[in-house]
């Protein structure tokens, strides 16, 4: 790590803790959330990490990255969120009829947290039950489901640490 | 030719009398490192570079998918680190990854997979892999990002417009494909290795691209010529670099010996593989390296190198003569199997839950016969069976050959023997069936005598057939769910054929057949339109011009693998839940239609009940039914050749992507026959939701009593329509086997016909009482080798369904022939 990122994060410290602070209340007690829930705290936090936390936001900056996820779930009359991200920033918008790069539609807040979230994720599971269906380009959900572990373990304590 | 007196080699050992305290020591380092295989990045990086370099170089970009494979993978074996580990007492050079125990990872292919667990793997409670936070930031940042768009799954689902057969796979309960990891389940050519080197091969690709001249008419010939010349100088280039690190190690040597070890693998490192082998040694090592290069080219999935007993036999004998020991030659076979091991296959968590535990299935065949028909046994085999006695490794999956009346009687024998020593190897070949279903499949007679096995339990004509015979894994029971629900699968609701009636309105068996048959023609369809549509992505980008120099036919026709230039071609397709099928079909012919004993209605309802109340005791009619696979009746003998008469002839009738290629069909199951067991619902036969199937063509677990009758059932199945192999598993208590006995009746096994058998020698309560065991002492419990379905496992590393799949499997008793009961 260079001198800059020491400054950086010396400077973004408390930002970061009250960050991390925010990440516990809203992923403290996801287990019973409904799917809107689940996903609109998932959602929001990912937004404010990558409005503060330049290393996080790191990857939406890389390669030029573009890309357009839709969640939904089943019941037309529940969850429709567009997320974009272009030039480095995460758009969250209502379902716009525009093609998505991934879609996924889930059946409830646990599925999709199952599915998203490692070590939880389990595919065979969410499959037995039929709560989560793919359609699209699965390196682009498989790159979401990093960024969503990787805040859940921070907000956990559990990320990887340097040797 | 068989010189030994004494077959068991009892005087090599590796800790009564020390006699290859080498092959111990690096035995406990393997399994020090078993425990912990690391994420290695080389490979990631190197290609991400290359084509991050490639697309950015105007002059580059246009050429053919071909050429900048062969530049791509001159790169990567220029760039690949030649490592000779400290440690490592190994007398081979070359490893697969830069770490002791690697994880490779195929940007290109399916690694991106594991990129939602990138920062949890390591902390998985099964088969953790060990990666730093640098090695997590530079794939999650620099490598993976490159290939969003890139991979082979993506690539094909892009050119085809998200297309119905991708969807149904991604459903995983139908069927899996593989090529979106690998195109590697075959057996390269290693004999021209051996006795022609790389620096021949490259001027015979030289000398087809000068005759072709320039007139760019055969542009694409003249790429292939060329990506072969640039990928091997590759090779030659990364032996070059092991050879002098292994001469700047001498230079540092712990011991006089060591240094003159160190010294001898540099000179052979200069040597081969460029030129042709001389010794047993250089030959190994010659092999090995070429290993190490197709491993960067495409996922270990069963990269098997075929008979290495016959292609090192003329070595080991000049050798031999020379004054070389068996000892001697055990020692460098040992190095060689533990080689093998140097790596472990990348498995996210999905995978781990369908496939969790295996190794690469890297088959090593033995025995048989040669080409004219001769036995082929001889002294380097039973140095190969000692070695794999002693060692007791996952990998090599060895697997010999017998054919009865030609090969001794004391070699098989021999086998079983070994199979009660390690517990569940070698698996047995019948190679007068193995011959005979080749033949079958248009390969030559001689070609046929000369089969290897591929992975798990599948025979080509090894160096000469590209068949992918892993290329996908079907569970037929989603056919059979379809069938009986409108076309409709119960999980996913996806819709099958849709002419297929309520079950309800079928008046006949025959209906009821005709059904199945729809819903298994439609299964059919998509996975050999998914398999098409894979092959296709594969020639557009992912050549592979180091293993099609090593396969025959290629530079003769001047086309790579991928494109249809080995000898012979086809792809194998492995058939999951043959027993539950036939046990449910004959259910339903015998209950429902036969003797009325219970309406289809009455069937469906249980099934939506999972057989509970109130229709357990129907449940117990259709499970104590003397009409099962694996027992004397006739109407399930019927029953199941009707199907795998169907099966066979729907996908030997299907259009390939390589002009001119077959389908083939075969029946093992690797793990997933309890990975698909748990996506299923309850079953005709009585089988309750989410149970594990039974492996591969092995009778449900408690539904023959009889080994006899079991052996009949399997045998008399017509071995022509299974030129994919199979698996039958059979489990005997230790106790009441003995050599003798188990030979006897593999032995009469063969002579009736039989393709494969595999025996585990253990029982429930061993097995329970081992995981007991590894419970509490994580860190001491030995490796217990296990067969699964076709290949060898440590069964600590299995998933919980699968540990108990083998724990309940049928237990014979070799003295009586009659099961153990079921708990």
């Amino acid at each position: 790590m260079s001198w800059l990122d020491d400054l950086n994060d010396l400077l973004h410290r408390p930002l970061n803790q009250a960050v991390r602070e925010l990440g516990e209340q809203l992923f403290g007690n996801l287990e019973d959330e409904t799917a809107e829930t689940f996903l609109e705290i998932l959602l929001a936090f990912m937004q404010v990490k990558f409005l503060l936390d330049p290393k996080f936001r790191k990857n939406i900056e890389v390669d030029n990255f573009r890309a357009s996820y839709r969640f939904r779930t089943r019941d037309p009359e529940g969850v429709k969120v567009l997320v974009e991200f272009a030039d480095g920033k995460m758009q969250i918008r209502e379902d716009i009829a525009a093609p998505a790069t991934v879609t996924v539609t889930f059946e409830n807040g646990r599925a999709l947290r199952n599915f998203l979230l490692s070590p939880k994720h389990d595919i065979l599971e969410c499959l037995l039950h039929n709560e989560v269906v793919t359609a699209g380009n699965l390196n682009y959900l498989n790159k979401f489901a990093f960024m969503a572990t990787h805040l859940a373990l921070e907000v956990t304590g559990d990320l990887p640490r340097m040797n | 030719m068989v010189t030994f007196a004494d077959l068991s080699l009892r005087n090599i050992d590796l800790d009564l009398s020390i006699s290859l305290p080498r092959l111990y020591r690096l035995l406990l380092q393997h399994r020090n490192f078993r425990t912990r295989p690391e994420i290695c990045l080389e490979l990631p990086r190197n290609i991400t570079k290359f084509m991050r370099g490639w697309e950015n170089d105007p002059g580059q970009r246009g050429g053919s998918a071909e050429l900048r494979a062969g530049k791509l993978y001159q790169y990567v074996m220029e760039n690949k680190a030649a490592i000779i580990p400290d440690d490592d007492e190994n007398l081979l050079a070359g490893t697969t990854t830069s770490k002791p125990l690697g994880v490779l990872l195929y940007p290109d292919l399916a690694a991106l997979f594991l990129w939602p667990e990138l920062e949890t793997v390591a902390k998985r409670p099964k088969n953790p892999f060990k990666i730093s936070v640098e090695e997590i930031r530079e794939l999650n940042e620099e490598i993976f990002p490159y290939w969003l768009d890139k991979t082979i799954l993506e690539v094909a689902r892009a050119d085809n417009n998200n297309p119905r057969c991708q969807q149904i796979y991604e459903r995983i309960v139908f069927f899996i494909a593989t090529k979106p990891n690998c195109i590697s389940h075959t057996v390269p050519d290693f004999r021209v290795v051996v006795e022609r080197g790389l620096r021949a091969i490259i001027e015979d690709a030289q000398e087809k691209q000068r005759r072709l001249g320039n007139s760019g008419r055969r542009q694409e010939e003249w790429d292939f010529y060329q990506a072969v010349q640039l990928s091997l100088s590759g090779i030659i280039t990364y032996a070059g670099n092991l050879s002098e690190k292994a001469r700047e190690a001498a230079n540092s040597a712990p011991t006089p010996q060591r240094r003159d070890e160190l010294r001898e693998m540099s000179r052979i490192c200069a040597k081969v593989p460029a030129e042709t082998p001389d010794t047993l040694h250089e030959a190994l090592n010659a092999i090995w390296i070429c290993t190490v290069a197709l491993h960067q080219e495409n996922a270990n999935a069963a990269l098997s190198p075929g008979r290495l007993d016959q292609i090192l036999y003329p070595f080991y004998a000049r050798d031999a003569q020379r004054g070389m020991t068996p000892a001697q030659a055990a020692e460098l076979v040992g190095c060689f199997w533990l080689k093998m091991a140097d790596h472990a296959p990348m498995t996210p968590q999905t995978a781990e839950q369908l496939f969790g535990g295996t190794g690469s299935n890297q088959a090593v065949t033995l025995g048989g016969i040669d080409m004219q028909g001769r036995d082929a046994v001889n002294d380097l085999t039973y140095i190969m069976l000692k070695v794999t006695e002693l060692l007791k490794l996952r990998d090599p999956n060895v697997n010999a050959r017998y054919y009865p009346d030609i090969n001794p009687r004391e070699y098989l024998d021999r086998l079983c023997e070994v199979n009660i020593n390690t517990k569940a190897t070698p698996c047995f070949h019948n190679d007068k069936s193995a011959i005979e279903a080749l033949q079958g499949q248009g390969v030559s007679l001689e070609h046929a005598r000369d089969y290897a096995v591929v992975g798990c339990v599948e025979p080509t004509s090894g160096g000469r057939t590209f068949g992918h015979t892993g290329c996908m894994l079907m569970n037929l029971t989603a056919a059979l769910e379809m069938a009986l629900n409108r076309g409709i699968h119960p999980l996913t609701q996806e819709q099958g054929d849709p002419n297929t009636p309520p079950a309800v309105q079928m008046n006949s068996f025959q209906d009821f057949k005709d059904a199945l048959e729809a819903q298994l023609s439609w299964l059919i369809d998509q996975a050999v339109t998914m398999n098409n549509m894979l092959g296709r992505t594969h020639q557009k980008i992912h050549p592979t011009p180091m293993l099609s120099a090593m396969m025959e036919g290629c530079l003769v026709q001047g086309k790579d693998v991928v494109f249809g230039g080995a000898t012979y071609n086809s792809s194998g397709a492995a058939m999951i839940g043959l027993a539950e099928m036939v046990d449910s079909v004959t259910a339903i012919e015998k209950f429902v239609f036969n003797d009325g004993r219970f309406s289809m209605a009455d069937l469906l309802a249980a099934l939506e009940h999972n057989w509970e109340e109130p229709y357990r005791p129907l449940r117990a009619m259709v499970q104590s039914s003397s009409d099962r696979f694996g027992t004397d009746s006739p109407m399930a003998k019927a029953n199941a050749r009707w199907l795998m008469a169907f099966l066979h002839e729907t996908f030997q009738s299907k259009p390939h992507y390589r002009d001119g290629a077959k389908y083939t069909v075969g029946y093992w199951s690797m793990t997933n026959h309890a990975g698909f067991g748990k996506l299923t619902g309850a079953l005709p036969n009585g089988r309750q939701q989410g149970q594990a199937f039974a492996s591969g063509i092995t009778p449900v677990s408690g539904a023959a009593p009889s080994l006899n009758a079991c052996l009949n059932f399997v045998a008399g199945l017509d071995h022509m329509k299974i030129a994919n192999g199979q698996a039958l598993n059979l489990k005997f208590p230790l106790a009441t086997t003995t050599v003798k006995r188990l030979a006897d009746r593999v032995e009469a096994y063969c002579r009736l016909g039989g393709l494969q058998v595999q025996c585990n020698v253990m029982t429930r309560e061993f097995l329970r009482e081992y995981l007991e065991n590894a419970r509490q002492h994580p860190d001491e419990h030995p490796d217990l080798l296990v067969r699964v379905s076709g290949y060898t496992a440590y069964f600590v590393d299995l998933n919980p369904l699968m540990q108990q799949e083998i724990i309940t499997r049928t237990e014979h008793d070799l003295a009586t022939g009659l099961a153990r009961p079921q708990e």
